[in-house]
């Protein structure tokens, strides 16, 4: 009986840890030293990898309508789906960060939102980012290259042409959007996850890439779009799809642009 | 003695063969990712989702300027509903500001507007660079999908988020699509601003899961969800606020 009770609250006591192996961080524990951006859980992988292979030839099955809306080339490559790209980890930037954005602080404290991070396993002080895009690729390529280049067909085979989303929640990677081809083929365009995270501005809508200067602590925003906010303050003209400006820049103009927005406004 | 080693032993375990999986890194270009053999179905056993009722013309709208979700949203369903009307229209019939210029009211304000540098007389440039200007300070607010639907001669009712039964009464009883509002909250708990979306389809999956189908104006942007999580929202991303649903053309 005591070899019992012991064995029972080893069992719990592990229980309790393993629960606690996977947490969403504190804000104490959410700093620059301790974020590590280009670190990826592998259980991420693994449900992207069932959302690839698995879910959307469910999903599809035979409607076409519904393969052309999430991205695909045709009914036939949906049974041969890969997700072998490295996901580009997502990063919100909240309406009160961007409206208190302060120039003389470092642009990657703009990230450091509770909500974009998870913690390793305590007491490791790393924290990870929560969300994934995944690109998902049809396995074949046309002589005629990807209709939608990406910046690693070239060591990739395949063409990118869908995504999927994965999120740590309770301690489990879950799929959230599944396609969005707009955004995916613009970010593969631009970035890769490998060198580049994504920074989403839900207020405004926006998607932008972003890396890591040289500082290590500042970032280059790159844009995915022609942009309606930013201009480059040397030729006055508009924040054009594939160029880069500082993150400081960027963000101070977004700042600008988003300060009459009031937190109670309706949809935009 | 031992036999606290043992438990000791006993109790580490798991923690020592966990911590060997979670430093998998990506750094720079050598990017290496964990990857499992793909476990795939045979084509021919795939048992497909289905779908509830697909709409054939259901055509997604990105939203025109960076504010306009709303009249994106109402472009979606009122073309839907057999009036192909413009993004800028609605939003000109919508904020009342339909000057006669060329082009006319808010779609000057649109991203996508170059203006014209050197504009004919008449207008002249003072009075064409102050139509220009009209547009985006009139034109370019937020605003609600509902007023937007009304003023443009359509009905709708506001509605929490759709259960499933609901939802396929809408999407199947009524054929019709329906907007969807979300909020988004600070990590400080603050309320941090709206989006509007368009839900045009539903599809179950053969072991029950539910799924629901959504434009969110975001350009050539279109995706799959699951039901439970686009019905409540996704902590820490958003909060599924309300619905305008039974919309319908004003008589």
């Amino acid at each position: 009986m005591n070899v019992l009770n012991r064995l029972t609250a080893i069992f719990t006591l592990q229980v309790f840890v393993l629960t606690m192996l996977i947490s969403t961080a504190r804000a104490a524990d959410v700093n620059v030293s301790n974020i590590r951006l280009f670190t990826l859980f592998p259980g991420s992988h693994n449900t992207a990898n069932y959302v690839t292979t698995t879910l959307l030839p469910q999903l599809i099955g035979s409607d076409d309508q519904l393969r052309q809306r999430l991205g695909f080339s045709s009914l036939a490559e949906i049974n041969s789906l890969v997700s072998p790209d490295p996901p580009f980890a997502v990063f919100r930037v909240g309406l009160s960060r961007l409206q208190t954005f302060n120039s003389a602080l470092s642009t990657i404290s703009l990230l450091l939102e509770e909500e974009n991070w998870f913690q390793f396993s305590p007491p490791t002080p790393a924290v990870g980012p929560v969300r994934y895009l995944f690109p998902i690729r049809e396995s074949s390529r046309p002589a005629s290259g990807c209709p939608y280049s990406s910046l690693l067909d070239s060591t990739i085979p395949g063409c990118v042409a869908s995504s999927v989303q994965v999120k740590l929640l309770s301690g489990t990677w879950e799929f959230q959007q599944i396609g969005r081809p707009g955004l995916i083929k613009k970010l593969t365009k631009f970035g890769n996850g490998g060198t580049h995270v994504v920074i989403w501005i839900p207020v405004l809508n926006l998607y932008y890439l972003a890396s890591l200067d040289t500082s290590g602590v500042n970032l280059n925003i790159k844009a995915i779009t022609n942009d309606p906010y930013v201009k480059d303050p040397i030729t006055g003209n508009q924040f054009k799809a594939g160029e880069t400006l500082t993150g400081n820049e960027v963000f101070k103009q977004l700042k600008i642009a988003v300060q009459s927005i009031g937190q109670n406004d309706p949809p935009g | 003695m031992n036999k606290s080693w043992l438990f000791l032993f006993t109790l580490l375990i798991p923690y020592l063969t966990s911590c060997a999986q979670v430093e998998v890194s990506l750094s720079g270009d050598n990017a290496a990712i964990v990857d499992v053999p793909p476990y795939r179905f045979n084509p021919e056993d795939v048992l497909a989702a289905t779908p509830l009722c697909p709409f054939t013309s259901l055509a997604s709208y990105k939203q025109n300027t960076g504010v306009w979700c709303w009249a994106a949203s109402a472009q979606m369903v009122i073309n839907y509903l057999g009036n192909p009307i413009s993004q800028c229209y609605i939003a000109s019939i919508t904020l009342q500001h339909t000057i006669p210029s060329d082009p006319p009211g808010c779609c000057m304000a649109e991203d996508s507007f170059v203006p014209d540098p050197n504009p004919p007389d008449p207008p002249g440039k003072i009075l064409y660079d102050q139509w220009v200007e009209d547009a985006r300070t009139k034109c370019l607010v937020r605003y609600s999908p509902l007023e937007a639907l009304r003023k443009n001669g359509y009905t709708a009712d506001t509605s929490g988020p759709l259960g499933w039964e609901d939802l396929t009464g809408q999407l199947c009883g009524q054929q019709k699509p329906y907007v969807s509002v979300v909020r988004f909250y600070d990590d400080n708990g603050s309320l941090a601003g709206a989006h509007s979306s368009v839900v045009g389809g539903g599809r179950v999956t053969p072991n029950g899961d539910k799924y629901v189908e959504v434009s969110d104006h975001s350009e050539d942007d279109f995706f799959l969800m699951k039901w439970e999580a686009f019905k409540t929202g996704v902590p820490g991303d958003f909060v599924h606020a309300y619905d305008y649903i039974n919309i319908k053309q004003l008589p």
